[in-house]
Formats: C-alpha cells, sequence, structure tokens
C-alpha cells in the first residue's frame, strides 16, 4: 500500500449513521420556536455531530505515502578505525543532519554491541572501554557488524523512507553481517557504507605462528611467524620459548602478510610454548606486536634400523642419533616376523641385507608394516644385496621403488684354475674341461679369458686373451692333462699376476680343486687380489678337498664357494657362476651423485660438497617412482614412491663405511638421512587416532577420530576430554559422536585466559592413545580489532549493492527518495470527534444565540 | 498519541474547558417568541410566573445534558487511560517460532498453531483501538513497530515457523514503552526472558526420537567400501521402539528396529556400499512422534558411473595408466593426428597437444600448444616453484602439492575473468589453469614429463577431481535447517518437492531458505550443486527441554480477560447517545 487511502477499524458503528433519517425525523417534528430555516439549520448541525461520531467509532485511518525520511547513522567506534575518523564522522553527521529534509534520525555507535543514541552529542559522552569495561560501556576490541545493522534497522522508523549510513572499516570481528541482509532487503532498508580510515598505517603485528603438524622431540622444524605490516619497513622478529631465545632475526617487511622462518629444535617431549615478538620503528600498537602458540612435542622418531653387517651399523646409527632419532639396531635374524613387531617403529631402515638372509615371514611382516600401518621403509644397498643374494623378485623388491635389474658386463676378466692333479684324472678332469669350455663358450667378445691348470706347480693353459677366437682356447684346454699334486697357493699367485695386469673393471677367478694344498698365506694373498679388484669363487669337487679352505678363499676372495658332489655338475656350476660373474648388479666405481628432483628432506644438504661414492646396485626405478638422486650415469641412486598407506625410500649405495666411506665424514650425512627417516616414516596423520582443537571465533572445536587397526571406523568409544584454564577446575567434557569414528564437542574460550585440552583415557580410550593425543592449548589473543587491515571495502559494496545503497556516498545521495515512498498512517478518530464536538457546540449556538433567532427568523 | 489517566489534569482541564463553553453557550438567551393573545397583560403575568421555574429545570437539564456530551467527545478525544488495566492501550507481543514451535501437541496442532491461536485471543481481547507491537522471536518481522489491532493480525498470519538463527527478543519488543508484554513460546530454545515480559507457555510434553547425527564415509581402511553413521535420539518419557530405513537412490534399502531408552541416544552403522551414487536418505518410523523434522537426514555417496574418455598422445604410458585406473573411466587412446571429435566423448584429455578448435566436450590438456581458444602463452619458464595453490577448490581437494617440482612450464599470459588460477609460481605465473563458465577446461602448464605430479601419491586424486568437475558432477554440501548460503552469484535452487525454492542475492553469493528436510539442487550455467538438507540438532530434537511449566497459558489466558477496555470509544458512544436524547429532549421542548 503505497498510496493514499483510508482504512476503517472497524465497521459496526457506522450503522449508527442509520439514526440520521430518524434525527431529521424529529427536527421536522420540532416543538421548538424555531422557524424552519432555523431548525433545518440546527438539524443538519446534530446530524453532522452524529455522524462524526458514528465514522470516529469506526476508527478510520489515513493512510499516506511519505517522503519523510528515517536516516541511522550506525558509527563504527571499535579499535580498528582510527579516533580522527569518528570525530570527523560525528562531525560529518551533524552536518548531514543539517541538511536533512524532513525526517528523522537516529545515531548507532557500535564496536562488540551497539547503542542507540539520539545526536552525535550523546556519541561523544558513551562510554567506550578497551576490552571487558564496565557493563554498559562498548567494547572496542570487536567490530559486531550484524548485530549493528540489526540495531540500526529497528532504530528506523517503519512509516518513513529508510537510510542506514554506515559508517566503518567494513572488518567485522564477530557476527556475519550476511545474516540481517535478508531483513534489510525486506524491510527496503538501504545501506551507505561510508569507508573508514585504518587506525594506524604503520602498526605492524603478529598474526600468528605456523609450526608443522607432527612436532617431534629434536626434529629440526622451520617455524613460521606472521607477521603483518601495511608499509615496507624494518622489523625485529624473536621467537622464544619461556625464557629461552630460540631466535632473532631483523627482517625487511614487505607490505602485507610476511613469513619470517626460524630453524629450530624443540627438545623434549611433552607441551612447548612458543611466544613471537615484533618490533618495528613505526608501530604503534603494542598489544598486537606478540602471538603466541604451544605445540605438543611428540617423542622422537623410533626407527629400527636393520644391518647386515653388524659391525658397520654405528655410522649411521650414530648420525641418526646425533639428529634426535631413537635407533634400534636389530640384526637381519632377530627383525620381527610379524608386523605387530614393528608397529612400535615410525620407520625401518634395511641396510645391506642378504635377501636370502630374510625371512618370507619377515618380509611379510614388513609389507605389512608399511603398506597397511603406513610405516616407512628405507632399503639401503650393499654388497650383499646384489648377485645371487639380491632382491630380484622377492617381496621385497615388490616394496620398492626400483627393480634389481643386472646389467651386463662389458669388461669382464675371467680366468679359470682347475686343479689337474693326479686325483682329477679321466671323468673329474674330463668334465672340468667341459666346463671350462662352457664358460668360456658364455663369453662375449670383448671379455678377456684366462685358464690356469695347477698340480704342485702352475700352467698357463690358456693365456689371457681376447674371447674372439675360441677355438685356439678350447683346443688349449683340451691339452689339459692330470699329474701331480694339489698346490693351490702359486696358482693362484699366477692367477693374480695374469689379472693384475687386466684393464676391465671385473675381475673373476673360478678355481676348481678336489684335493688337500699345502698351507700357505692365503689371507694375504687373496687381500692383494681383493685390493686389485680380483673376486675368487671356489668350487670344491668330492669329499677328498680341504672344504674349509675353498669356502674360506671363496669368503676371502668375495665370491661364492660350490660344492660339486659328482663330477657332472661342475660344468652347471661354472655355466653358474660365469654367468653372474658376467651379469652382476653390483657397480663398484666411483659416484658423483646428481640431484634429479629436489625435495623437502634434500633441504640444506649440498650435495655439490658431497664426496663420490665407491659402488651402488643396479637398479631400474619403476614408473610410478621418484627419483631424487641418481648417478652421473643417469642410474637411479636414491628413489622413493608411495606404498599403500607407507613410504618407501631405496637408496642403491650403502650407508656404511664400504662404498660410503668417504660420506661418513660429509656433514651433509647425518642430514641427509635423519630428513629422509623423517620424510618416510609414519606421521601421526595417517594413525588410527586424530586429536585436533580448533578454534572458532569464541569457541573452540574439539575433534577426534578414531580408527580401528584395520582402517574401520571406531565407534565403541564415548571419549571425554578435559579441558583447564588458569585458576578453574578442569571441566570434563563428553564428544559426541559424529560421524563414523568422528567425535566431537564445542567450548566456550575466555577472551583472557588460555584453555588446555587433552584426551582421557576413560570411554574406551586406551591409555597409550590418550597420551600420544598429548595436550592441545589455545591461548588468548589479541582482539582482532587489532589487526590493522585495510577497510574491507568489497564487504561495504556487497552490502550496499544487496540493499541498493551506494559505497560513499554523499548526504545528497543518502537523502534522495529514489523512488522510495514512505508510508504514514494517521487515526481520524481524533479529528473527527472534534469535529463532532465542534458541529455540537454549534448547534448549540445556534439553538440559543440571539443573533441566530435573528438571522433565521424565529 | 500517549494515553492518559482517566483523572489525569489535562483530561480534567480538557473537560472542564468543553463544559465551560457549553455553559457559556447556555448563558445566552434565545429570544421569547411574540403571541398575540386577549388580556394579554394578565396572561403574561400568569405566564411568565408559571414558566420561571419550569424552565430553569429544562435549562438545567438541557445544559447537563450537553456538557456531558461536551465533557464525553472532549475525553474521548484526549485519549484517557484506566490505571491497572493491562494493555489499554500500548501491548507487545513476541511469538516464538523457534524450529521446536513445529512440534505437534496431543490435539494434532503445533506448538506454533498454539501459540498464532493464543496471541490471535489476546488481539481480539485488546481494546479496539490499542497499538499493538507484534515481534517474532526469529526475525521475520524485520522492524517490529505498533500498529492497530487488525494490522497485527495480519503481520500475525504472515509468520509461521523459522529456522537457522538462534531465536531472540527482539530489541525494540524490549525497549518500547509499553503496558504489557508478553512472550507466548515453548520455553525450550527461549529459556529465559528479560524481566517485565510474561510468558504464556504453549509447551506440551509429547513423544519425539529423531535423527541427531547422519554421516556417510568411506571407510579408511577400505576406500570402496561406505558406512552411514547413525544417531537416533529419544527425548520422550519411554523406550521408543524405531524403525530405521537408509534407502539409496535406486532400490536399496536397509532396514533395522531399534529400540532407544528413554532419554538417551541408539548408535548404528550401517555399510552402504552396495548402495549407488546419489543421495541417500535415513528415516525413522515411531509411533506418536510430535516432531517430524528430526525423522528424516540426507547424506551423498560419490556417484559411480561410467565416464568415456578420450586420450589424445603421442605416447603416454603413464598417463594412460592412471587414467585407466580410474575405476568410473572407459579411456581410448588415439594419436593427435587422428585425432577428430568423437559423438560418444565425455572428456578428452590432451596430453602436450591442443586442437585447433575447442572440443564441444570439456577437456583435460596437459601443456597444451598455442591454440586460439586457449589463452595465449608465454616464454617457458625453468624450475617455477610451486607458491600457492587453491585447496579449497574441488580440483584440488585432499592434495597437498608441497613437493611438486617442475622443470620447465609454458604459463598462459592472459587471464580471462572466468579463468581461476589453482596453482601459482611465485609471481602468480598461473601453472594449472581452470575454465570456470562455459565449456569447462583444466590446463596444466608443464608436461607431466617435466615435473613429478604424476609421481605425487595424488595424482590420481587430482585426475579423479579433475573428471568430477569437468563433468560438472553436482558438488555436494551438507547444510541444517533454514538460511543456506551458496557461493553462485546466479542459480535456481529446486527443492526436495521439485518446486522452485526462492533465493535472494547476497554477497556475491546466493541464499534460500531451506524449510523442510532434503536434497535441494542448485543449477547455475554449467554446474549444479546438492546440498542435503537436514536438522541433525539435539538441541532441537530434544522438544521437551522446557524451561516453562506446561498450561500455565490457561492462567494467562484468564489474566487477560480484564483488559478489553477502551474508554474513548464507551466515550465517543456515550456522546452519541446522549446527542439522540438531547435531540429528542429539545424538539420535544422537554429542554431548550
Amino acid at each position: 500500500m503505497t498510496g493514499n487511502s483510508i482504512t476503517f477499524g472497524a465497521l459496526w458503528p457506522l450503522l449508527f449513521t442509520l439514526a440520521l433519517p430518524l434525527i431529521w425525523w424529529i427536527g421536522t417534528q420540532t416543538r421548538a420556536n424555531l422557524a424552519r430555516r432555523h431548525i433545518s439549520a440546527v438539524t443538519a448541525l446534530r446530524c453532522a455531530a452524529v455522524l462524526l461520531v458514528a465514522v470516529a467509532l469506526a476508527r478510520p485511518a489515513w493512510h499516506t505515502g511519505s517522503g519523510e525520511l528515517s536516516v541511522v547513522y550506525a558509527l563504527d567506534v571499535s579499535g580498528s578505525v582510527s579516533g580522527g575518523f569518528v570525530a570527523e564522522a560525528l562531525d560529518w553527521i551533524d552536518r548531514a543532519q543539517a541538511q536533512m529534509p524532513r525526517g528523522s534520525s537516529r545515531i548507532v555507535a557500535f564496536a562488540d554491541r551497539p547503542v542507540v543514541v539520539d545526536d552525535s552529542a550523546q556519541v561523544r559522552a558513551l562510554e567506550i572501554a578497551t576490552g571487558p569495561g564496565p557493563a554498559a560501556a562498548i567494547n572496542r576490541d570487536a567490530s559486531n557488524l550484524e548485530r549493528a545493522l540489526d540495531q540500526a534497522l529497528l532504530a528506523l522508523d517503519r512509516e518513513r523512507i529508510k537510510r542506514i549510513v554506515l559508517l566503518t572499516d567494513g572488518n567485522q570481528t564477530a557476527g556475519d553481517v550476511r545474516q540481517v541482509l535478508p531483513r534489510l532487503q525486506a524491510a527496503g532498508a538501504r545501506v551507505y557504507p561510508v569507508v573508514a580510515r585504518m587506525r594506524d598505517s604503520g602498526d605492524v603485528w603478529v598474526d600468528g605462528i605456523q609450526l608443522p603438524d607432527d612436532v617431534r622431540d629434536g626434529e629440526p622444524i622451520e617455524v613460521f611467524v606472521q607477521v603483518f605490516s601495511p608499509t615496507e619497513t624494518r622489523a625485529s622478529v624473536r621467537l622464544s620459548r619461556g625464557n629461552q631465545r630460540l631466535g632473532a632475526r631483523n627482517v625487511v617487511l614487505a607490505p602485507g602478510m610476511n613469513q619470517v622462518g626460524f630453524e629450530v629444535r624443540l627438545r623434549g617431549t611433552g607441551m612447548a610454548t612458543l611466544t613471537a615478538e615484533v618490533e618495528a620503528p613505526a608501530d604503534t600498537v603494542a598489544e598486537n606486536n606478540r602471538a603466541t602458540l604451544t605445540a605438543w612435542i611428540g617423542p622422537r622418531p623410533r626407527v629400527l634400523y636393520v644391518e647386515g653387517q653388524q659391525g658397520s651399523a654405528r655410522y649411521l646409527r650414530e648420525a641418526l642419533e646425533a639428529e634426535a632419532i631413537e635407533v634400534t639396531v636389530m640384526a637381519v635374524s632377530a627383525m620381527p616376523s610379524a608386523a605387530d613387531g614393528l608397529r612400535p617403529y615410525d620407520a625401518v631402515i634395511l641396510s645391506d641385507a642378504p635377501a636370502k638372509a630374510l625371512q618370507e615371514a619377515q618380509m611379510r611382516a614388513l609389507q605389512s608394516y608399511v603398506r597397511d600401518a603406513g610405516g616407512g621403509f628405507l632399503f639401503a644397498g650393499g654388497e650383499n644385496t646384489f648377485g645371487e643374494e639380491g632382491y630380484a623378485g622377492s617381496r621385497v623388491e615388490s616394496m620398492l621403488p626400483v627393480e634389481f635389474k643386472a646389467q651386463e658386463r662389458r669388461d669382464l676378466a675371467l680366468v679359470i684354475a682347475i686343479d689337474r692333479s693326479y686325483s682329477m684324472r679321466g671323468r673329474k678332469l674330463e668334465y672340468a674341461k667341459e666346463a671350462a669350455r662352457a664358460a668360456l663358450d658364455l663369453l662375449e667378445e670383448q671379455h678377456r679369458f684366462g685358464v690356469v691348470a695347477f698340480d704342485s706347480r702352475p700352467h698357463i693353459a690358456v693365456p689371457m686373451q681376447d674371447v674372439g677366437s675360441k677355438r685356439r682356447a678350447v683346443d688349449q684346454i683340451g691339452r689339459i692333462q692330470a699329474s701331480g699334486q694339489t698346490n693351490i697357493f702359486p696358482a693362484l699367485g699366477v692367477v693374480h699376476d695374469l689379472l693384475e695386469k687386466e684393464t676391465a673393471r671385473t675381475k673373476h677367478v673360478i678355481l676348481l680343486s678336489d684335493g688337500e694344498t699345502q698351507p700357505a698365506d692365503f689371507p694375504g694373498l687373496i687381500g692383494r687380489m681383493r685390493a686389485n679388484g680380483i673376486v675368487v669363487s671356489a668350487v670344491t669337487l668330492g669329499e677328498g678337498a680341504d672344504l674349509d679352505l675353498m669356502k674360506r678363499i671363496a669368503d676371502l676372495g668375495g665370491g661364492r664357494h660350490y660344492v660339486a658332489t659328482t663330477a657332472e655338475s661342475i660344468p652347471q656350476i661354472f655355466v653358474e657362476e660365469t654367468q653372474k660373474a658376467m651379469r652382476d648388479n653390483m657397480v663398484e666405481e666411483p659416484i658423483r651423485v646428481v640431484v634429479r628432483r629436489p625435495m623437502a628432506a634434500l633441504q640444506g644438504v649440498d650435495f655439490g660438497a658431497a664426496p663420490t661414492l665407491r659402488g651402488h646396485v643396479a637398479t631400474e626405478a619403476r614408473d610410478t617412482a621418484e627419483i631424487v638422486l641418481a648417478t652421473s650415469a643417469g642410474a637411479p641412486l636414491l628413489v622413493r614412491w608411495q606404498y599403500g598407506l607407507g613410504k618407501t625410500v631405496m637408496f642403491s649405495s650403502d650407508v656404511k663405511n664400504r662404498w660410503a666411506v668417504e660420506w661418513l665424514q660429509w656433514p651433509g650425512y647425518g642430514k641427509l638421512w635423519a630428513q629422509m627417516v623423517r620424510e618416510t616414516m609414519r606421521r601421526d596423520s595417517s594413525e588410527a587416532l586424530d586429536f585436533r582443537v580448533v578454534r572458532d571465533g569464541e569457541e573452540a572445536e574439539i575433534t577426534l577420530g578414531m580408527l580401528a587397526a584395520d582402517g574401520s571406523f571406531r565407534t565403541d568409544v564415548s571419549p571425554r576430554a578435559q579441558v583447564s584454564r588458569a585458576g578453574q577446575p578442569p571441566v570434563d567434557i563428553l564428544l559426541r559422536q559424529t560421524g563414523p569414528g568422528v567425535y566431537s564437542a564445542r567450548v566456550a574460550l575466555n577472551t583472557d585466559t588460555a584453555a588446555s585440552f587433552s584426551l582421557l583415557a576413560q570411554g574406551g580410550v586406551p591409555t597409550q592413545a590418550a597420551a600420544r593425543a598429548g595436550v592441545r592449548v589455545v591461548h588468548a589473543r589479541f582482539a582482532d580489532e587489532y589487526r590493522a587491515l585495510p577497510p574491507n571495502v568489497a564487504l561495504l559494496a556487497a552490502i550496499a549493492e544487496e540493499t541498493g545503497g551506494r559505497v560513499g556516498a554523499d548526504t545528497e545521495a543518502v537523502f534522495a527518495a529514489q523512488g522510495d515512498r514512505g508510508q504514514r498512517s494517521h487515526p481520524l478518530w481524533p479529528w473527527l470527534a472534534a469535529a463532532a464536538l465542534l458541529a455540537f457546540l454549534l448547534d448549540i449556538f445556534l439553538r440559543r444565540a440571539p443573533f441566530a433567532w435573528r438571522r433565521f427568523g424565529s | 498519541m500517549n494515553a492518559l489517566a482517566l483523572l489525569s489534569p489535562a483530561v480534567i482541564g480538557v473537560v472542564l474547558g468543553a463544559v465551560l463553553l457549553v455553559f457559556l453557550l447556555y448563558l445566552l438567551r434565545p429570544p421569547a417568541r411574540r403571541l398575540l393573545i386577549p388580556s394579554g397583560l394578565i396572561w403574561d403575568r400568569v405566564l411568565r410566573a408559571s414558566r420561571r421555574n419550569d424552565d430553569r429545570l429544562r435549562w438545567l437539564l438541557s445544559f447537563l445534558l450537553a456538557a456531558l456530551i461536551a465533557a464525553c467527545i472532549a475525553a474521548a478525544i484526549v485519549g484517557p487511560s484506566v490505571p491497572g488495566a493491562v494493555g489499554t492501550n500500548r501491548v507487545v507481543i513476541v511469538l516464538d517460532n523457534s524450529p521446536t514451535m513445529a512440534t505437534r501437541t496431543a490435539d494434532g496442532s503445533t506448538r506454533f498453531d498454539r501459540a498464532r491461536h493464543l496471541a490471535a485471543e489476546l488481539l481480539d481481547a485488546a481494546a479496539p483501538g490499542a497499538q499493538v507491537l507484534l515481534a517474532d522471536s526469529m526475525r521475520q518481522i524485520a522492524i517490529p513497530a505498533f500498529e492497530t489491532r487488525d494490522a497485527a493480525l495480519v503481520t500475525l498470519n504472515r509468520l509461521e515457523v523459522a529456522f537457522g538463527q538462534f531465536p531472540v527478543i527482539p530489541a525494540p519488543a524490549i525497549a518500547a514503552v509499553a503496558d504489557a508484554r508478553y512472550v507466548i513460546t515453548d520455553g525450550v530454545q527461549l529459556r529465559s526472558l528479560p524481566s517485565g515480559m510474561t510468558a504464556m507457555s504453549v509447551f506440551e510434553a509429547v513423544e519425539n526420537v529423531g535423527i541427531t547425527a547422519f554421516d556417510v564415509r568411506a571407510v579408511p581402511g577400505a576406500p570402496h567400501r561406505y558406512q552411514a553413521f547413525v544417531e537416533i535420539s529419544n527425548a520422550g518419557f519411554a523406550p521408543k521402539a524405531v524403525a530405521l530405513t537408509l534407502a539409496g537412490i535406486g532400490a536399496q534399502r536397509i532396514e533395522r528396529i531399534l529400540t532407544v531408552p528413554a532419554g538417551s541416544a541408539s548408535r548404528e552403522l550401517v555399510d552402504i556400499s552396495a548402495f549407488d551414487g546419489g543421495p541417500v536418505r535415513a528415516s525413522l518410523l515411531a509411533t506418536g512422534d510430535g516432531f517430524s523434522l528430526d525423522d528424516a537426514a540426507y547424506g551423498f555417496l560419490p556417484m559411480r558411473r561410467s565416464v568415456r574418455v578420450v586420450l589424445v598422445t603421442l605416447s603416454n604410458p603413464f598417463l594412460q595408466k592412471s587414467l585407466a585406473a580410474q575405476p568410473r573411466v572407459r579411456l581410448t587412446v588415439t594419436p593427435p593426428h587422428r585425432y577428430t571429435e568423437q559423438g560418444d566423448a565425455d572428456l578428452y584429455v590432451f596430453d602436450r597437444y591442443a586442437p585447433r578448435a575447442a572440443p564441444s566436450v570439456p577437456a583435460l590438456l596437459v601443456r597444451p600448444g598455442r591454440v586460439a581458444w586457449l589463452p595465449d602463452l608465454g616464454a617457458e619458464i625453468v624450475h617455477p616453484q610451486v607458491a600457492s595453490w587453491d585447496g579449497s577448490h574441488p580440483l584440488l581437494e585432499n592434495m597437498s602439492l608441497r613437493d611438486l617440482y617442475i622443470e620447465k612450464a609454458v604459463p598462459a599470459r592472459a587471464q580471462a575473468d572466468s579463468l581461476h588460477t589453482l596453482v601459482a609460481s611465485r609471481g602468480g605465473t598461473p601453472l594449472v589453469l581452470a575454465e570456470q563458465s562455459g565449456r569447462r577446461w583444466v590446463s596444466l602448464a608443464f608436461a607431466l614429463e617435466d615435473s613429478n605430479f604424476a609421481l605425487h601419491a595424488g595424482f590420481p586424486v587430482f585426475l579423479n577431481n579433475a573428471i568430477n568437475w569437468m563433468l560438472s558432477e553436482p558438488a555436494v554440501r551438507n547444510a541444517g535447517l533454514g538460511e543456506v548460503d551458496l557461493p553462485q552469484s546466479t542459480a535456481r535452487v529446486i527443492g526436495a518437492d521439485g518446486v522452485e525454492v526462492g533465493t535472494v542475492r547476497i554477497a556475491g553469493g546466493l541464499r534460500f531458505h531451506a524449510t523442510q528436510p532434503g536434497i535441494y539442487t542448485a543449477v547455475a550455467p554449467g554446474e549444479r550443486t546438492r546440498v542435503a538438507v537436514s536438522l541433525l540438532d539435539p538441541q532441537l530434537t530434544a522438544v521437551n527441554r522446557s524451561a516453562l511449566p506446561e498450561a500455565s497459558a490457561a492462567l494467562e489466558r484468564q489474566a487477560m480477560r480484564g483488559w478489553s477496555f477502551d474508554p474513548w470509544t464507551f466515550l465517543l458512544l456515550a456522546a452519541l447517545l446522549l446527542l439522540a436524547i438531547e435531540w429528542l429532549t429539545y424538539n420535544r421542548r422537554l429542554t431548550v
């Protein structure tokens, strides 16, 4: 209803008008001494009086369109706007009032809550406090635009054109202004935001402290202090833990949010409260220069280090322990054969462990630990992980991001030393010669080959030569005849002489003997051979041989030992051994490390200064694996991937004093492996318990996620959290299940005291789980008002747009009707009653005044 | 017009003034009419003698009547009130329309029906000219103000139960100067009232069981399995047998019969792995249930329909394997030189290639070349570092790009408004772009072999997200009853009953009012959003947790009987009557 109209509150009183003819008739039948004209006039007046009273009883109301304005000025007096702006705004309101056409106005001064006053003088007299002050005072520590606009809406005159002038910076710190927009729209109230100036342009504040989710005792972490500066300025940022200074940095802050990083190690487990402070020359507000955060420091990572060569375990163990990682060294045989035995560890390192030494159950446990329990697994190569002892095709290989692919050796020098003593005559020697021929047949043209036949003295049956012409060598092998006693030592000496001169990278000896030899300095000789890169494998034929010596020769020579129970098996053994010698996945050569993919675990490790490695196991990275480090020849060296819920890393060199002997002195050694362990190990986020406390405005939201060991949801618990505040007894709160395995609760926070939250070992929550969940602390923080953010013009523009107003409008725009019309209702009955009274009095006057008698001729 | 006390000086003054005026008028002496009669002198004397006493009496009676008429009208005009008479002129009535007021009582009506009826009774009982300020606890009345009784009745009939906010007594209802203030409530959510307000209870205890928690999740240990958690609370006074039904979009249906102890809750974990993707409805059936809004709750299972994807590449076995490994994908691979748009493809993946014309279906582009329909490309950059990514975007949901390493990239140079940068390097150079409007596409500025993106554990997640987003699989979100905000600036919202729901634009987004639990669908150009609306509030299910006693309404109603009194109406009625009497007596010459 926007036009003019009249409505009646009740219609029944109009029935009284039916009496008007009667009144008229009574007038015509009067006995009064009045002339006809006179009585007619009096009757008319009486009818009018009755009519007016009857209509008045019907409560008529006159509704008119109104161009009158109802204006409410909502003035932000919170801490985020400058005091100068408030004074200017009040002056502006006074000037606006002077220009305002017809209408009414009020002022809503607001910060945490609105207060309605009639004029600017009352605003100046308002009690405005910083922080919780007297009950009557407005608290400057918050801006609640929702309540302000709501109150402004209620302060408007419903019957007039409605205008709200919102003088604010638009940075709401409480409430949600969007909640009130529908009401503003429904009421047709246009909002005209006037953007307030920021409080202080030079104010710098600490916005917060950021820590990694899972922090462990002694772990090197990067703590970021978030510092906001409106301008470019120099500042000093300090980070401390209690009285201990963790770091201080002088930085140049860029305009906006800055991240100032500190590399720190937080020692000890439990709560660690960090305080960040900033000092800047132009800073004006001290309240916002400090932020506090309490982190829960978990225990040191526990790593199970399974080392194939126990004596070499100390290098990596010491390096990891120096980096605050708890290491349990274990022999391969002692490694748990059930996944539960591995669960206490955050990661498992398997180093240079022969595949044959690992039982199937141990491999299965390791696989389950990584795939199903999210455990970390680092596999380091070594001399025991290649060749026959390699992991090709094993369960462990399936977990790794690489496949063990043997490579064909391009340069191999093979010498076969055959015992031709008298005991070998006949079938044995013939099979030995056949074996030598078979070995020769396997070799490629580029390989070199020689045969030494020995009895008490060595005899070069086939001189070292390229394999190019096999016929001649075959003939020479065929001429070997049995004679004399067995004497291995001089034969090995000749073999050494032959191979010492060879330039091939792989020099291999296959020694065949069936008898006992004279004692000699085998360790010395074989040691020299090993020093020259010569590998000696031994084949013991028959029961008369010195089995122990032959095995010892193979062990000392870095080769394999075979026992041929029959002469017929000799060729097969020779073929197998030759194939292994030809195709090996161990590469022993100086390796320069190349970074292929920078990753967080390599941060701070200077590979430019890294010494060379002396060898590695040849592997081939899988399609979906990530090669992090490679050899200068391009072979994968450090490769990682995700395996089930866990991560696995393969390092194809070793981590000890064989191939990585120079690395042991390199400063990056411990850092690299500690970071790799931390990168790979199981983190809390993948565990079955996730306890979080997040501030949500003036409340804390506690959330607990619980999974069973098999990854299913835990629904059989009634977890409780304990909330502790300084000076108050702790309060237990039941966490309500809100989803599969999800429990939550909300707790009100005090503005001035910190609250700590811990999970109680009750209601089905195991004690270990409660302990592991730790304590979360939500600190009191400075009010959001002290974040001198630039005005939120976007929000103010949205408010204006949604309500039909305009940002930064002048008074002319505010006061313009813009097609809006108010609607005023005027009750008419008092006027009608007054008119009735007047008619009645006139009636009496006409009846009694001599003048009227004369006038009407009565 | 402010009410004045009946015997206030102002009333007395105005009335006396009117009476004085009448008195002055009656001091006028109308001239006697001359009549010719015989022996006039004698008769004149006789007549004078007999008329003197009679005229005085008539004058007096006449004056009294006129004075009374004038006094009544004058008194009515100044609007007197009777001290102690409740609500004579200004009454405040606050109606609680919070969600628990939708509770049905024994007679089948809701608490809100009763409250409205009670408010109507109050209005009926009010004086005809009373000014009534009607307000509601959920602020449906934007600016409560005093109005006539009839206008208030119209406003009352427009009110309904509302959701989404915490109920309050609006400030004008507290601050207004009034003779009486009433709050009609069930006392469940409006538990304490400001001083000076009279509570009128419409509370009646009822039986109620409701769903207070409902959530659907994939089992972490078996990601293809889905479980639904349902909490059923019994707010009644006796154990209740409840039939719980979980229904999927297909014919899937799981039913369970539970007995929920009084004042307690039962929790159920139900395996719904066999359900098709789409809405899941949990509903319960119990006898005598008084509050129906909490009897159903909704969730959403990820869609499972197959998607025809065409990979256009010279060779990229890894990408091929990754796409083929997506559970919904039916993959076709074709080299770029054989590429022609296929009619049955749902989505294209272009690897280091971009067709001259934009495909008619969405596309994922990996290091595309320079073509007209894509943003122009800038110069190649080496080792760009990932500085930021939009984790809130559906494409990067559940992903971390902390370790993303890129050897080289060719980023787009210019950006249209509709393009969204998902991943940016330092300096804001876009590394992953998404076209949001019209036909969607996502473009990676780097080839997979030039980065470790494909080796990330999250890469399959990215592919899945990209497929879902580009094919406009409806985004899913949960909401409570009441106001629901949507990020879209323009969309049609279809309610659970298929009827379009009204929306309002709010700060760049949309808002609609959900009055019933159900699946609401927001349809915007190129995208759909499903909103699963459920009540899920234990505070609301506890409809018997009233701070007020039952049956206090009757007492209040009794107290209301006496305040229907309107002095000015009576005064005018009296004046009307006296006007008639005085007129009759005058014309019959009983008065002068």
